[in-house]
């Protein structure tokens, strides 16, 4: 039987996801690790495309039909302690498991909602599935949640979906991931289709259901702002792998691979302005023939001979902070360097 | 309000359940019925000029017959055919319709012209039953054939449910439905011998006392078997690979992926979230369709020697009996706008982003 | 127009001709496989429609042999200039070849997508088949319209129905003619009718969606309102009494008559995508430029919408098949022999319906019709494949 240190939650251990298509097989997330302790925030940060929405997919099990994952576990402790596999739970167990234990909001919020059906149905649905058939208390419940949300209650749960608006949208979605108090809560990039103020809302909300509720974040971003903002830990994706992992203050003040650095250096901050910004060149690499060894050379401008012959390893540099890059010496040197000139990491 | 929640959930159900008729229904306000009304009368009016222009006229194919039938001369014959029919052809045109037209508004279809004495409303009331009966049929079993085999070929697309069924579909939706008709008889009548044709054709067996008796009803069923039989395997093909369609695209929205996310379990996220949003394009089609259903399948009554609506207009077009003619396609103009009303009120229910005042999203 | 014409000797010495073109373009670039492609294509569309086939053949193949070898001196991917060396004002010829290379690949790309959908394929194959069938099948086996066996037949007997044979492939009808020749020459007209009245229906379609959408105002809501008239009365009783009031002697009166009933459902498709493209920068800038209607809808509308077009025109010739032959069946329309329907009609009353023997008669021009309607529904699989890039993408 498998075992996790005491307060581990969700342990992803060497994970590889595959998508099948016309030209060939997508490595979209490759050999990845990592463990989510108990009210822990983790960012995964990273391009669009470097398998970010595919490894949470993965994690409750809902991969589309040409995607597979192809080795490892992913462990999960649940509140009586024991501890399973999810890739061996047959569906009947998936059903139980999602939203109960691990609930996720989609990337595409927006269109999250069955359009033709009820806020209150797709509630209900949601209770039933999982035996609460108390409806009036699953009411009670999720009108308090809205109003913790900041939404008007009464109007919201008898509601369209085209009845409200994109950020009131985001957190009816929020507040139903918490209906069934689960430990892990999933967000695909939150924050991406809504305006600024909207925002700042559903950050304020979502921490403070975090503070009361206790439950766990995987926080998927590409804005490194909102992620040093939530994170406790900050986890850097590039092509389907995680090249550096470690406490937020270590990976944005003492970033140690090129590609961290990378995205910092891209960040708009009140100091720099943006004539300063320096982007990364190129784009992210294609998945089905990535280049040899660090996927990241052909656009690193630290590369050298070795970065493309041998596949960097991923080292405990640091207490907790592990990174996958050769030339992480250099990089830190660079970061810190980009710290002390902005006083703060990723503008804040 | 907090202290009897339950009659308040149940009070608010119900009330939600009046308020979604009510919007539902505010498709069909007045402004509807008085467009519904003036398209009837525009297409009234058209075929009323129309079949009026036709060459020849009742009368004149009556007095044909007679004198091929009796060896009379023209003239003679012609004002025994004159004196047959209460109609006279040299009336001007405008003095017909606007006779007609007071009669229409007393709900007075007038009286067939070639069947002296038979109102035309009687007329139609003895066909329009058996097309309603049969075409109706037909497109109901079709259409709950396409909504489920479409579905099960998204849900497995790719297997081998799907490439089969494709295969079939395309076929069926490829060939004319009197070609379907035509082939059954030759190859599965004529050729197999699988069916006795002589005994499936007409409406009903004639010598059987008409009235409630299972024999009769049976008669019913079994000579209705081959039109509709027909009919579902002509149009089945059409419903199947639009309800695929619709079906692929729904399963790829985000919100049938969050509903697995949520744990749903299989059926109720496949009723709810897939199926309900899948059959949206088609409900419209199908309410369109009912409307055509009352003009029956003229040729596929005539196949199968079915006496229905359809076939009762070609030989009323054929005998110039414009009464007759005007009648059945006014009926037909009837169904359809009701038909297009009805395809707005059940997208209206089905659908709630177009309730809203009627617009878009 | 000429679209009655067949296979004549003539043809096959303008194809000749015409496969002059591409087959020396070919040998003086190189390409000689193309090339010879070219030069058969000529020969047989020239063969199959004189002139009207061979000239547009030429053009089609020497677009493909130049797309073979053309690099595009201004294409910054693919030319090797420098920016100084590219002259930008191209000669007429220059540009012409361009266009021309354009042209080459995108048919290339489309004939492999065309050969990618199977169904798609086994409906272009079908097509192919009529296609030789009532072009090339007149100059094989000649029209046949006189009885045989007439002294042969039975004592007492009304018909002259026979099965199949080996002389007489297809049997013999009930006047003891040969049912194979009736196929062969019998297709023709029904085909051309109902390509005719399935372009106009198209062309009648865009034109009015194109103008409602673009005019506005009054034209638009009388056009819908005739859009939504026309829509609410069925449409084959309407056919049979018209029928009855036109003469349909000269087909093309019916592909006309067929087109003006049917045009509404694509026209709404059009209206509405030219007023959704009418939100877009490019078609308001071509608007405010004042470059005119003809303009808007052949270089911005139908680009964006020609997949749907062609299908729908596919469509309609389909819905135009049905409604002559149902016409025909019913016996509404002047019968002009040899013709599908005609043996149709002529078949079951005389009673080969019901008679094994007879079947053949039925049976020829039923699967004729099926066949070719079927060939026409499973092409628009492989047209949606030719017109739809993400679906030739292979994604
Ligand atoms: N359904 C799918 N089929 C095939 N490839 C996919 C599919 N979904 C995503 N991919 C590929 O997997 C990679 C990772 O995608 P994704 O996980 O969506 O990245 P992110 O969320 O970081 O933007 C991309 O290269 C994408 O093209
Ligand atoms: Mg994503």
């Amino acid at each position: 039987m498998d075992t996790l240190p005491k307060d581990v939650v969700l342990s992803v251990q060497d994970i590889s996801i595959s998508y099948l298509a016309h030209r060939g097989r997508t490595q979209a997330v490759n050999r990845v690790s990592f463990d989510l302790r108990k009210g822990e925030t983790l960012a995964l940060i990273g391009e669009s495309g470097c398998g970010k929405s595919t490894l949470s997919l993965g994690i409750i099990r809902l991969l589309p039909k040409t995607g597979q994952i192809d080795q490892g576990k992913i462990l999960y402790a649940s509140r009586g302690g024991e501890v399973i596999n999810l890739l061996d739970l047959n569906n009947r167990q998936l059903r139980d498991f999602r939203w109960a234990e691990c609930a996720m909001v989609f990337q595409a919020a927006l269109n999250s909602l069955n359009p033709v059906i009820r806020v209150r149905d797709m509630v209900y649905d949601t209770a039933r599935a999982h035996g609460r058939t108390d409806r009036e208390a699953t009411r009670k419940r999720m009108l308090e949640l809205f109003r913790r949300v900041r939404l008007d209650p009464d109007r919201v749960f008898n509601a369209y979906p085209h009845e409200l608006s994109g950020g009131m949208r985001q957190r009816v979605l929020l507040a139903m991931g918490v209906l069934l108090d689960p430990q892990v809560v999933i967000l695909d990039e939150p924050t991406t289709a809504v305006d600024i103020l909207t925002q700042r809302t559903i950050l304020e909300v979502l921490k403070e259901l975090r503070e009361s509720m206790g439950f766990s974040i995987v926080f998927i971003s590409h804005d490194l702002s909102i992620a040093a903002e939530m994170a406790d830990t900050v986890a850097t994706m590039y092509a389907g792998e995680i090249v550096e992992i470690g406490p937020v203050n270590e990976v944005f003040y003492r970033a140690r691979h090129a590609y961290t650095f990378g995205l910092l250096e891209a960040v708009p901050t009140l100091s720099s302005g943006a004539q300063d910004l320096i982007s990364i060149p190129g784009s992210p690499p294609d998945l089905i023939e990535p280049p040899t060894g660090c996927k990241f050379h052909p656009r690193c401008p630290l590369a050298t001979p070795r970065c493309a012959r041998e596949v960097p390893p991923l080292v405990e540099e640091a207490p907790g902070h592990k990174v996958a890059c050769f030339e992480s010496a250099q990089v830190l040197a660079q970061s810190q360097r980009l710290a002390e000139s902005q006083h703060s990491p990723a503008g804040l | 309000m907090e202290a009897r929640p339950d009659i308040q959930v149940v009070d608010s159900q119900s009330a939600a359940l009046w308020k979604t008729l009510r919007r539902a229904l505010t498709g069909f306000t007045a402004r509807t019925l008085l467009q519904g009304a003036i398209t009837i009368w525009a297409v009234m009016t058209f075929t009323f000029i129309l079949i009026r222009q036709m060459p020849s006229n009742p009368v004149q194919i009556e007095a044909e017959r007679i004198v091929r039938e009796e060896q009379l001369s023209y003239d003679e014959a012609y004002s025994r055919a004159a004196a047959l029919f209460d109609f006279n052809p040299d009336q001007p045109i405008i003095e017909q319709y606007v006779e007609y037209l007071g009669r229409l508004v007393r709900l007075d279809l007038g009286q067939s012209i070639t069947s002296a004495g038979t109102p035309v409303l009687d007329q139609i009331l003895q066909y329009l039953p058996w097309t309603v009966f049969s075409v109706g049929l037909g497109l109901l079993i079709s259409f709950t054939i396409g909504i489920f085999v479409g579905m099960a070929m998204a849900y497995w697309r790719g297997g081998i449910l799907d490439n089969v069924v494709t295969a079939i579909a395309s076929i069926l939706f490829g060939i004319p439905n009197y070609i379907i008709a035509l082939l059954i008889i030759l190859i599965l009548g004529v050729q197999l011998g699988l069916i006795d044709i002589a005994n499936a054709l007409g409406r009903v067996d004639p010598t059987l006392e008409p009235g409630f008796t299972p024999e009769y009803i049976l008669s019913i069923l079994q000579h209705a078997l081959l039109p509709v039989f027909t009919y579902v395997a002509a149009t089945v093909g059409g419903w199947i690979l639009t309800m695929k369609s619709s079906t692929i695209a729904t399963l790829g929205e985000e919100y049938v992926t969050a509903a697995h996310a949520r744990g749903l379990s299989q059926w109720r996220v496949l009723t709810a979230y897939v199926g309900r949003n899948a059959m949206l394009p088609l409900v419209t089609r199908l309410a369109i369709s009912i409307g055509f259903v009352v003009g029956g399948s003229v040729i596929i009554e005539d196949i199968y020697r079915y006496r229905g609506l359809g076939k009762f207009l070609v030989t009323a077009i054929v005998a110039r009996d414009y009464t007759s003619m005007q009648g059945v396609f006014l009926v037909i103009a009837i169904s359809v706008v009701f038909a297009n009303i009805l395809a707005d009120v059940l997208y209206g229910a089905l659908d709630p982003r177009v309730r809203v005042g009627g617009k878009e999203r | 127009m000429d679209l009655q014409s067949v296979a004549s000797p003539t043809g096959f010495v303008i194809g000749a001709l015409c496969g002059l073109v591409p087959l020396i373009i070919g040998i003086r670039r190189r390409t000689f496989g193309p090339g010879l492609l070219g030069f058969l294509a000529c020969l047989f569309s020239g063969f199959a429609c004189n002139v009207l086939g061979g000239l547009p053949m030429i053009v089609l193949a020497v677009a493909v042999v130049i797309s073979y070898t053309y690099t595009d001196r201004d294409d910054p991917f693919l030319s090797r200039a420098t920016i100084e060396e590219v002259d930008f004002e191209e000669t007429f010829g220059a540009m012409i070849t361009r266009r021309l290379a354009t042209l080459g690949r995108s048919i290339r790309v489309g004939l492999r997508a065309l050969v990618r959908n199977k169904a798609g394929f086994l409906g272009f194959l079908g097509l192919a088949f009529f296609f030789m069938l009532t072009i090339f099948g007149p100059m094989v086996i000649p029209y046949d319209g006189e009885p045989h066996y007439y002294d042969r037949r039975q004592e007492g007997a009304i018909t002259l129905f026979q099965g199949p044979s080996a002389e007489f492939p297809l049997g013999l009808d009930w006047q003891g003619r040969d049912i194979l020749s009736h196929i062969v020459h019998g297709g023709r007209a029904l085909i051309v009718t109902a390509v005719e009245a399935g372009v106009l229906t198209s062309v009648i379609a865009v034109i009015l969606g194109a103008i409602a959408a673009l005019v506005g105002g009054l034209p638009d809501r009388l056009m819908n309102a005739v859009a939504n008239f026309i829509l609410t009365i069925p449409q084959f009783p309407l056919l049979v009494v018209l029928a009855g009031l036109i003469s349909f002697k000269d087909r093309f009166f019916l592909a006309l008559l067929l087109a003006v009933l049917d045009w509404p459902t694509l026209m709404r498709a059009v209206r509405a995508q030219v007023l959704s493209l009418r939100e877009r920068d490019y078609v308001e800038a071509a608007y405010a430029l004042d470059l005119g209607l003809p303009h808007i809808v052949l270089r911005e509308v139908l680009p964006q919408m020609i997949s749907y077009i062609v299908i729908s025109t596919i469509f309609s010739i389909r819905g135009a098949m049905y409604a002559i032959v149902g016409l025909v069946f019913l016996g509404m329309v002047p019968f002009t022999e040899p013709d599908w329907g005609v043996m149709i009609f002529m078949g079951r009353s005389q009673g080969a319906l019901f008679s094994a023997s007879a079947a053949s008669m039925l049976l020829s021009p039923v699967l004729a019709v099926a066949l070719f309607q079927l060939s026409l529904v499973l092409f628009t699989r492989s047209l949606e494949e030719v017109f739809n890039p993400r679906l030739r993408a292979g994604l």
